[in-house]
């Protein structure tokens, strides 16, 4: 039998006007949440569509560990009933993502952690969080050299000799 | 699944968490959100990390987006809408941007080098060539034959040929003193040539051929001459047809089909004289093409539209003596066409303590000053002038092209933020007397104002003289072998009224005062607080303004480098936008290839003033351009002002061969691309192109170098 974990214990199931959604993670965790937690994320609202169309109500199972989707929603939680823009699916999209000091903490985790935490927001459809890791990568790359990124990027050096050692392959400076 | 592994290991290898690679995230996310957070040096070395990377960093979505948010200036395109946003790959994305940050950062560095080094057949000899703004097309005058002489277009930066002819037009004499712009003449875009010839004045002298004496002024012709100058429109419609990227160009399907095509040469304007033309440019101004050349003392304004012809001449300079005033020949001219006005560099032979006059006169409208051939033409008054005494013969007077975009530029820069400052309009000199010889600067600064006000505004000095007095002994001598040393003496002139006024106000007149010009009794108000309408007015949104270049006495500094005795090295200036090439030649060598005696990079150091606080976007956009190049300076280690002006460039040599033996017969500065084109005196059929700043390679199925990258826009373009 599956486990179940309540996200919350302050909001009681049926006490808010909120529905509830069951989300099923990689590692067979079972997780309750409400469900405009989890609006932000177009794929759950694509599924939350899908469920009243057929009125029947499934668990969503989703492809990473539990500790990752605690995360995203821990995130969707900070912003439950705040507008982003990025969020947004009628906006048009801004250029790039705005500076959020709450996300740079929040994202201050390991690579690999941020990693699944972006792959997990991408497969949700959270463009918001997306961005902000997106932002949390480029902050780890800029400014180092090229074997400082091979390490950070998790990269081998797949080019041989006569290619790297090319004049051309640095086109600058 | 490596096969010498045994199933259950492979399992428990892939279950010990392996170290996550950040390639497993979808590319498009790369794209369009890291890369868009990195700046352009963190992509580059990104790009050497893996093949994977090396490929993505060369999206063209990428560069296109760097291009329009960048602050950096990017160098000239064409207008058209061949080079809009839309329609440029990403290579040519990319190489704007390399060549405009490299360009910038190799000029000023200690050790300038060369990046790439080309050489193409012209298959005739070259006599001189010009290249258009930006290094996409250069123009040659080449001799077909005895006597015979034609125009050569070339296009350049062909991402396969480099370069290649499109068209030729038979001239008959020799062409010389080309200039090349981008203008609408008809209606049409299009590229506008103009050039010089003479021919015999009488028939029977008719096989004498006078092309072959030297162009300068100092030459006596066997026979009485007529001169030539002759305007040409190459419409870029026709240009593009030429280009038409289905056919390679040197094949046979591109020869017959540029055989059916008609000559894209459209002549606008001619004209025929007996004397002389001194010095020419054309511009447009309120979309109308001009031409404007000088003659003696008179500017003649021609519209190659309407075909309408003003002429008038340069104010007589009244305070100084007669004899001398008829001595002053006018040197170079500039149009500034936002302002409609013509900047005219007068200098007196005669006198070896003379000043130079930098002058505004305004640019008569059509059916002003008209040429009627009744009679001489009327005297005009510069709106506004400066007079600065400099020592020594004044050996060469050029003036860089102003940097202000085509007012109808349907290219990239009309995406981009389109408030950029252009550079300073620079008049350069190169100044010899017998004790000393080195060179003079006059930037004019652009001035931003509304662009409702440009024309009617005032001149700051109407005639009050803003002359300052230059003692060569205050100068800083060098010893000539330390060309490369040079240090500048003085930056005078950032406040040139300003320093008058400090100098009469410590009671130490200035020991020649009595050579001061004045022209009018308008008292000399003190530094600059001339009210003028415009600095009262609110201040106006940038979108509604433009550049003007005065000529002010706090707007002119003048940066000059002395040198010591005078050697066996004569100075030229080419002069380019806003980096100026200087080569040196024997004086006394008097071929049509002088060989070169020196190559220098010129920079001057001295920082612009302070932008307009009423605008703040101008800081702010200059302080982000600074900050995008940084990199790129520190790396390529520039020159202080402690390493001085110039600094010693590179002469290469290709197949083993030394191009520059043998002289130079013909060359070109295209310095906002960073490309020098010439001609040696060994080959006179052969270009070599050096280029000054780094650009992306492609190989002819157009793969990048060193390694294939998939082309998303690889079919139908140039």
């Amino acid at each position: 039998m599956p486990t179940i974990v309540s996200v919350d214990d302050s909001t009681v199931p049926g006490e808010g006007s909120s529905r509830l959604l069951l989300l099923v993670s990689s590692d067979n965790k079972h997780i309750v949440v409400e469900e405009d937690i989890m609006s932000r994320s177009r794929f759950i609202s694509k599924q939350v569509e899908g469920f009243e169309a057929t009125s029947q109500r499934h668990a969503i199972l989703l492809p990473f560990s539990s500790f990752v989707l605690n995360k995203v929603i821990e995130y969707c939680s900070h912003y439950r009933g705040y507008y982003l823009l990025e969020d947004d699916p009628d906006a048009a999209p801004p250029g790039r993502s705005p500076v959020r000091e709450w996300d740079q903490e929040f994202l201050d985790v390991d690579r690999n952690m941020l990693l699944r935490i972006i792959k997990a927001a991408h497969y949700l459809e959270i463009k918001s969080l997306v961005g902000s890791c997106a932002r949390a990568i480029a902050d780890m790359i800029r400014g180092k050299t090229t074997e400082e990124m091979r390490e950070i990027l998790g990269v081998e050096n797949d080019f041989t000799p006569e290619e790297e050692h090319s004049p051309s392959s640095k086109c600058t400076g | 699944m490596p096969r010498n592994i045994p199933f259950h290991d492979y399992i428990t290898q892939r279950t010990t968490r392996p170290k996550l690679s950040l390639l497993s995230l979808p590319n498009d996310l790369f794209v369009d959100l890291i890369f868009s957070e990195l700046s352009i040096q963190d992509i580059l070395y990104l790009r050497a990390t893996c093949k994977t990377l090396y490929a993505l960093t060369h999206q063209p979505a990428i560069w296109k987006r760097l291009l329009v948010n960048y602050h950096i200036p990017i160098h000239p395109l064409p207008p058209s809408e061949v080079y809009s946003l839309g329609s440029l790959s990403g290579f040519e994305a990319e190489r704007l941007l390399s060549r405009s940050i490299g360009i910038h950062a190799n000029w000023k560095s200690k050790t300038p080098r060369i990046f790439k080094a080309w050489r193409f057949p012209m298959w005739h000899p070259i006599s001189s060539m010009k290249i258009a703004p930006g290094g996409k097309y250069l123009f040659a005058s080449v001799c077909t034959n005895v006597n015979k002489y034609a125009l050569k277009l070339c296009m350049l930066d062909h991402r396969v040929k480099v370069a290649y002819p499109i068209a030729i037009l038979d001239v008959g004499p020799k062409p010389y003193n080309l200039d090349v712009k981008y203008m609408r003449c008809r209606g049409e875009l299009g590229l506008a040539v103009t050039y010089m010839t003479r021919s015999p004045r009488r028939r029977r002298d008719a096989d004498v051929n006078v092309s072959e004496y030297d162009d300068g002024p100092q030459v006596d012709f066997p026979v009485p001459i007529l001169y030539h100058l002759s305007t040409f429109h190459v419409p870029y419609s026709a240009l593009h047809v030429m280009q038409d990227p289905r056919f390679p160009p040197g094949s046979r399907e591109y020869w017959d089909h540029a055989n059916q095509l008609p000559l894209p040469f459209v002549s606008v304007g001619g004209v025929v004289s007996r004397s002389r033309f001194e010095c020419t440019d054309m511009d447009e101004i309120d979309g109308e093409p001009y031409l404007v050349y000088a003659q003696g003392n008179t500017i003649v304004v021609k519209n190659l539209h309407s075909q309408g012809i003003s002429h008038f001449n340069c104010y007589a300079l009244v305070p100084l003596e007669q004899s001398t005033a008829r001595s002053y020949a006018i040197r170079a001219i500039r149009i500034l066409p936002t302002q409609r006005e013509l900047l005219v560099v007068r200098t007196n032979d005669k006198n070896t303590r003379h000043p130079v006059f930098l002058e505004v006169y305004r640019i008569p409208c059509d059916g002003e000053m008209r040429d009627d051939g009744s009679g001489p033409p009327p005297e005009a008054k510069a709106r506004s002038w400066n007079s600065i005494y400099e020592h020594g013969r004044i050996l060469q007077v050029r003036i860089s092209a102003h940097g202000l975009p085509h007012p109808r530029d349907a290219s990239v820069h009309a995406t981009r933020k389109h408030h950029a400052e252009p550079p300073p309009v620079s008049v350069y000199m190169v100044v010899e007397a017998d004790n000393f010889w080195g060179t003079r600067q006059y930037r004019l600064w652009p001035e931003r104002v509304p662009t409702a006000g440009v024309r009617d505004l005032e001149p700051m000095l109407s005639f009050t003289e803003a002359v300052q007095l230059f003692e060569a002994e205050a100068e800083v001598t060098i010893p000539l072998t330390d060309l490369q040393n040079l240090l500048p003496d003085s930056q005078d002139g950032v406040n040139l009224e300003a320093d008058t006024v400090t100098s009469s106000e410590t009671g130490t007149p200035a020991p020649h005062d009595a050579m001061v010009v004045t022209g009018t009794p308008t008292p000399n108000t003190a530094s600059g607080t001339n009210g003028t309408p415009i600095r009262a007015s609110a201040p106006v949104p940038i979108s509604e303004t433009t550049f003007r270049f005065p000529v002010r006495g706090d707007n002119v500094s003048r940066i000059a480098y002395q040198l010591g005795a005078p050697e066996r090295i004569r100075l030229h200036f080419l002069p380019g936008v806003a980096r100026a090439l200087v080569y040196g030649t024997d004086p006394e060598d008097r071929t049509i290839a002088p060989s070169l005696k020196g190559f220098y990079a010129y920079t001057d150091h001295f920082r612009p003033p302070a932008p307009d606080a009423r605008w703040p976007e101008d800081g702010a956009w200059r302080a982000a351009a600074e900050a995008e190049c940084e990199w790129a300076d520190a790396a390529m280690a520039p020159r202080t002002q402690k390493d001085g002006a110039l600094a010693v460039l590179p002469i290469l040599g290709v197949r083993q061969m030394h191009p520059f033996h043998g002289g130079v017969l013909a060359m070109d500065w295209e310095d906002c691309a960073g490309k020098l084109c010439f001609t040696s005196g060994q080959e006179p059929g052969t270009v070599y192109m050096l280029e000054f700043a780094p650009g992306p390679t492609e190989e002819k199925d157009g793969h990048r170098v060193p390694l294939p990258v998939p082309d998303v826009d690889q079919e139908f373009r140039i």
